[in-house]
């Protein structure tokens, strides 16, 4: 499907940008990373204009970002009364909003480009969350304007290789999502596990 | 105690421990597959990319070093006509013919202009 997408660009202009990286920040599975580093290299050739392409890709990113923010807070609310209803429901909701509230920007602004499988959940969760809508938008601003500048800027300066270095950030940044999981989760497990110790410690002595 | 601890998370928080698990081996997984690509590309024999179908002519002249006048009869294209933006995978619909095909003319291309350069030396 890459293949035909870039194809897409070629034949159809910067409108596809757009799209795409509107759509891939809604979670749908679009090869928006790659689309990016396409069209920085057509930039390059002087298929398509650098400012178009940068301006597509942002604005796709900021559209696609936001919605997925106000369908979540829409449908939030709209459920709120079933989300309170189970106690356990209500303790996970409370727990996010009191994570989002604290760590909320920094969330928002590197699940736009440093973990960015994970941009499209962060911004469903801060909607869910009510995260205050301003702070959502300007880290997103921030997040998605490094986001588009690195792989564009990266297509464009490495125009003649855009396969190799599509292949080299793919997996680098399931590397950085796969040990950013190891760490977060591994921590959690270990402070599980030393309550538990605690506990057996209490109980012997 | 390590063991302890993994135990104690065995027997009560099994699914998590498995949800580690997992992405202990997506660590591994993509840990190999960077190095190896970063490997496997930072050998000059393996920096010639292909022709896809996403590619345009000017992407093709840059990456192949051919002038985009030279490359234009490779392709099919209309030498007095300016070179437009289409990808590869159209111009190969439009002359009905197979990617390999183009690939063949653009490598013929690609090696006249290199005679044709060390002939001006």
């Amino acid at each position: 499907m890459s293949e035909t997408i870039l194809a897409l660009v070629a034949d159809y202009g910067v409108g596809i940008v757009f799209t795409v990286t509107f759509l891939s920040c809604l979670a749908l599975p679009v090869p928006s990373s790659l689309l990016m580093l396409a069209s920085g290299g057509f930039a390059a050739t002087g298929d398509l204009s650098l400012t178009a392409v940068f301006g597509a890709a942002f604005g796709g990113a900021i559209l696609g970002d936001n919605s997925g923010y106000w369908i979540a807070r829409g449908l939030g609310d709209r459920f709120h009364a079933w989300l309170d209803r189970a106690p356990k429901r209500a303790a996970l909701l409370a727990r996010t909003k009191a994570f989002m509230a604290r760590w909320g920007g920094s969330s928002v602004f590197f699940s736009c480009w440093l973990v960015a499988p994970l941009g499209p959940y962060v911004n469903y969760v801060s909607g869910l969350s009510r995260l205050r809508w301003i702070r959502f938008a300007l880290w997103g601003i921030a997040g998605e304007i490094v986001w588009v500048s690195l792989y564009v800027g990266l297509g464009y300066s490495f125009a003649d290789s855009i396969t190799e270095v599509a292949s080299v950030l793919g997996n680098a940044s399931g590397l950085i999502c796969a040990a950013l999981g190891t760490v977060v989760l591994g921590w959690w497990l270990w402070r599980l596990s030393s309550r538990k110790m605690r506990e057996t410690d209490t109980l012997t002595q | 105690m390590i063991r302890d601890r993994i135990l104690f998370l065995w027997q009560f928080h099994r699914p998590l421990l498995l949800v580690f698990c997992l992405i202990l081996g997506a660590l591994g997984f993509f840990g190999v597959r960077t190095v190896s690509a970063a490997i496997y590309w930072a050998d000059p024999a393996h920096q010639e990319q292909p022709l896809a179908a996403w590619m345009t002519p000017r992407y093709v002249s840059r990456s192949y070093q051919i002038p985009p006048e030279v490359l234009e009869e490779a392709l099919f294209l209309d030498p007095d006509a300016p070179i437009r933006r289409v990808s590869l995978g159209q111009i190969a619909k439009e002359n009905e013919v197979t990617l390999d095909v183009l690939q063949s003319r653009v490598d013929a291309a690609a090696e006249a202009q290199k005679i044709l350069r060390d002939a001006r030396r």
